[in-house]
């Protein structure tokens, strides 16, 4: 499921490149929300502080 | 303020610059043989995200949307590693991977992205926005830069693909999935 984000990524930058702005903006949007969902998902770990 | 052709090499010189910093990532990943964390990978994530957002000025030339881009990627990318770091900063709480030049990846990183989102600070002071009919012309070296950068997100894809499959990736990695 990672390897999606770096797809995503992959497909905005090509869209960038070939001018489809619109479409490479939306790949970029698509990347950094799942990269937000993963990051909540893997966030288990309990951390050894008290704030 | 600065003309938006040496911004955009500036931009370019980020692109590049992160372009190493994922270079330097898999040399150490393959010569060590330490396989990256899903945190580690969500950082690598962060990098390329952040190179898209120098590419677009790079290729469209500098606004604001794009510096806006950048910002959020440093964010998400410093916010993982800013995690990562809280997990071992306590003694004894044990390490991830080996350190370079006396710090972990995970610190690097965050160093890294908190000196991107510096960067997008001073680059904003010295930009002019970008007028709407101005001609963008990507010179040859850009050019090559902003394709080395869509290798090197290409090769993390592959590696990831290799490491985990389609499947969530394991916390503690030790092998690669699709290799045995």
């Amino acid at each position: 499921m990672m390897t999606l984000l770096f797809l995503l990524v992959l497909v905005a930058m090509v869209a960038l490149m070939r001018g489809k702005s619109r479409l490479s903006f939306s790949f970029f949007a698509a990347a950094l929300v799942l990269g937000i969902y993963w990051f909540h998902y893997h966030a288990t770990s309990t951390l050894s502080i008290v704030l | 303020m600065l003309s938006n052709d040496l911004i955009r090499n500036i931009n370019a010189l980020g692109v590049l610059g992160l372009s190493i910093v994922l270079a330097v990532g898999f040399w150490l990943q393959f010569t060590l043989h330490e396989l990256p964390c899903p945190l580690c990978l969500l950082q690598r994530v962060g990098f390329v995200l952040v190179m898209y957002g120098f590419m677009l000025n790079v290729v469209r030339g500098p606004a604001f949307t794009h510096y806006g881009i950048v910002l959020l990627s440093a964010f998400f990318g410093a916010g993982v590693a800013t995690r990562q770091v809280l997990l071992h900063i306590v003694p004894g709480t044990g390490t991830y991977g080996s350190p370079i030049l006396g710090l972990h990846f995970y610190t690097w990183s965050l160093i890294i992205f908190s000196a991107s989102i510096l960067a997008v600070a001073v680059l904003l002071l010295l930009t002019e926005q970008q007028r709407p009919n101005e001609k963008i012309v990507v010179g040859k070296i850009q050019l090559l830069i902003c394709w080395t950068a869509i290798i090197i997100t290409a090769l993390n894809a592959g590696m990831v693909f290799l490491e985990c499959g389609p499947f969530v990736c394991p916390e503690n990695p030790d092998s690669y999935l699709l290799l045995g």
